[in-house]
């Protein structure tokens, strides 16, 4: 696939720190430190899969508890009604069909996907699988770019919180779901940030090779 | 190591990176795993701390909110409505709620749910409270009876709830009286309870009344208790006059129960929880003292017996010993002969036996009959003109016996003394009927006839008189005045002949006067001309 071949490939490596290109074979990775900063040296992200993963895992159970409990309760006139996720989704969906679909899509939809997504791309790069390798980098950019976005929903909770506050006429409380959800949200990130897309072409390479 | 790395000839220029020891042990494994016990507390949490669900039966579900309405125990909120759906018949909606965890163990066939929605009736306002947050659904938990998770929700809210302390009372009487689920009961007016329940018995004979006591008055229910129904305004118009008795205001707009003991000596005992009295129509029947042997006998009167009612007295030289119970009319098909069966109740405790001799209350009737025990009819109250069933002793009436063989005893009778002069004065009048007043009246007329001819041939004998007497009577009287003048002499002022002359005149005087005055007495007694003056 490439003519010239990845650094690891060359029997290098370059320091995350100092950014200085290091002669590394690639039998020897663990423990090697840079030369000049001291810097741990790693040709690829350290245990990339195996802590994408963990995150993965952790994302996908607190997924759970983030969908099925109250994220917020609103109290009107005495009458205090928990909303989840989907219940508010629901409630949109009666007059506000394209707010609904945005809220949809950002808190439901979103994660979901990129719990899809990360768990196919790891899967992948363990089998070994050499099928449409640019597309799945593009999965990939794709799932870590719009991860944030869920953050949308603990925005929009945390505003109600803070501005709602009418005492017995009206008030918004945060509920527990929130917390999971934001969870899910942060180790999606972490999840999408710890593996690492070079890994995809190295079995390209190995397969070639 | 470094010595590989020199080895490498491929990049003499690029420095070879050091290489230590270090271990690979990965703690991301922590992530999922703190995950995982998170997410099993919150779902073990979830699972224990998910409470009971019951399904209740409701008429309807006005005001009722699935995933708003609360079950609310003493305004505690101890549950949700989850779910609210149509009956398959369309008759009823079920409810499904969701209660708190440890509800279950107050879920038992004696457990009740009804809808608290704001409610005025005469005798109070309840609910208000739910004009503003809405009807919610109220239990009365119940530990006691067999578990189960389907209810039928009371339309009506109960009057007493189990947290409540005090006792159930059963109360049987007739008719129901103008009373109330939720009507008072009073103890010497205070309001110490209400009509929890009332149930018509199977047969249809009885309606059983549930009266709730509150603690500490239900301990004023004792064996001897009397209850009766205080409803309205007691206007009672019998054999004794007018009365008017009301126990309170509210009672007399939604009816109430009072109850007292009798006898303030009596203590009583306690009764249990359950124990069934009598209701009492009026506090007078309540006061009055309980006979239960009642005995029904047969009288006949053969006149009209218009005032005589179910109801109506029984006296015995005036004191009440019974009651009438059944007035009708009977037609003897033997001889056509239509009476009046009168069957009465007696009570014979009412009489005290100085001396029991061992023979029973018909016995000893039966004596009291061969003693002269009659019954009549008497008036009780002129102004109503009430009777009343009177038994007296009278000895010297004609001797008679009870008949026995009927369906009743038959007791003997005797006429009132109404009937009695009734019946004489019909005789009188018979007797007047049977005058010969036309007869009379004949003779009477003959009688005059016969004057007019004698008056007629006294006129032509006065007329021979004229033309042949007047002329020498002329004379004669010329003579006569010669006479009288001498007379006059002779009688003069105070001689005797005037006064005797005028004391015969007087004397005839009183005659006539006398005939005058029997006059007037046969007019007036007609029938003293055959029985002569009395």
């Amino acid at each position: 696939m490439s003519a010239v071949g990845s650094a690891r490939s060359q029997g290098m490596v370059g320091c995350h720190a100092c950014r200085l290109l290091v002669g590394l074979s690639s039998g020897a990775s663990a423990g090697a430190v840079c030369p000049r900063c001291r810097a741990p040296l790693h040709s690829r992200k350290v245990n990339s899969i195996r802590r994408c993963w963990a995150l993965l895992f952790g994302a996908a159970i607190l997924y759970i508890p983030a969908n099925v409990l109250p994220i917020m309760t609103t109290k009107y006139l005495g009458n205090s009604e928990p909303d989840t996720i989907m219940s508010g989704v629901l409630f949109l969906l009666e007059d506000e069909w394209p707010l609904a679909l945005v809220v949809f899509v950002a808190s439901i939809v979103v994660p979901l996907l990129k719990l899809v997504v990360l768990g196919y791309l790891l899967y992948s790069v363990q089998s070994g699988s050499s099928w449409r390798a640019l597309d799945r980098t593009r999965l990939y950019r794709i799932a870590e770019a719009i991860g944030r976005w869920s953050m949308v929903d603990i925005y929009v909770v945390t505003i109600l919180v803070a501005l709602v506050r009418l005492d017995q006429l009206a008030s918004v409380d945060a509920e527990i779901g929130v917390v999971f959800f934001g969870a899910v949200v942060v180790l999606t990130i972490l999840a999408a940030q710890s593996f690492d897309p070079r890994l995809i072409w190295d079995r390209m390479e190995e397969s070639n090779g | 190591m470094a010595e590989d790395s020199e080895t490498n000839e491929a990049s003499p220029a690029v420095p070879r990176a050091l290489l230590s020891e270090g271990s690979g042990v990965s703690l991301v494994w922590l992530i999922p795993l703190v995950a995982v016990v998170i997410a099993g507390w919150i779902a073990f949490r979830a699972i224990s701390e998910q409470g009971p669900m019951v399904t209740i039966e409701f008429e309807s579900a006005e005001g009722l909110e699935a995933r708003k309405t609360k079950v609310a125990y003493k305004d505690l909120q101890v549950g949700e409505i989850k779910s609210i759906t149509l009956a398959d018949d369309l008759s009823h909606v079920i409810v499904s709620a969701e209660l708190v965890p440890g509800a279950e163990n107050y879920l038992t066939e004696n457990t009740r749910f009804w809808v608290v929605r704001p409610q005025v009736t005469a005798g109070r306002i309840t609910g208000l409270s739910t004009l503003v947050s809405g009807a919610f659904v109220a239990i009365d938990p119940v530990r006691e009876g067999e578990p189960r998770d389907h209810f039928v929700g009371l339309e009506t809210p109960p009057v007493v709830t189990t947290s409540e302390a005090g006792r159930v009372f059963s109360l049987r009487s007739t008719e129901l009286g103008s009373i109330d689920v939720g009507a008072p009961i009073y103890y010497r007016q205070i309001h110490v309870g209400e009509v929890a329940a009332f149930e018509m018995d199977p047969s249809g004979q009885f309606i059983t009344t549930q009266v709730f006591i509150r603690r500490p008055h239900d301990a004023r229910v004792k064996s001897n208790t009397r209850f009766w129904n205080a409803s309205g305004i007691d206007v009672t118009i019998d054999a004794e006059g007018v009365r008017v008795h009301s126990a309170s205001v509210v009672s007399m707009l939604i009816g109430g129960i009072e109850f007292d003991a009798p006898d303030p000596e009596d203590p009583g005992v306690e009764v249990e929880e359950y124990t069934e009295f009598v209701l009492f129509k009026s506090r007078r029947e309540a006061e009055q003292p309980a006979y239960t042997i009642r005995m029904r006998y047969l009288v006949h009167f053969p006149h009209s017996v218009q005032g005589l009612v179910s109801g109506s007295p029984v006296v015995f030289r005036g004191i009440r010993i019974g009651r009438v119970v059944e007035v009708k009319l009977e037609l003897d098909p033997s001889n056509y002969e239509i009476r009046v069966p009168v069957v009465i109740e007696i009570e014979p405790e009412r009489v005290e036996i100085a001396d029991f001799e061992e023979v029973d209350a018909h016995g000893r009737i039966e004596r009291l009959v061969a003693n002269g025990l009659r019954a009549r009819l008497g008036s009780v109250n002129l102004l109503t003109g009430g009777l009343q069933v009177e038994l007296d002793v009278h000895p010297d009436a004609a001797p008679d016996r009870i008949l026995l063989g009927g369906r009743y005893p038959e007791l003997p009778t005797m006429p009132a003394p109404l009937e009695e002069i009734t019946a004489s004065l019909s005789g009188v009048l018979a007797k007047i009927e049977r005058m010969p007043l036309d007869q009379i009246g004949a003779d009477l007329q003959g009688s005059l006839k016969e004057l007019r001819d004698m008056l007629r041939e006294i006129s032509s004998l006065a007329s021979g008189f004229n033309e042949n007497v007047m002329p020498p009577l002329a004379d004669t009287l010329q003579r006569l005045d010669t006479t009288v003048g001498s007379l006059d002499k002779m009688l003069g002022e105070d001689a005797a002949l005037p006064i005797e002359l005028r004391k015969a005149l007087e004397d005839v005087g009183d005659a006539a006067r006398s005939v005058r005055v029997l006059a007037d007495y046969l007019e007036q007694h007609p029938e003293s001309l055959i029985r002569g003056k009395r």
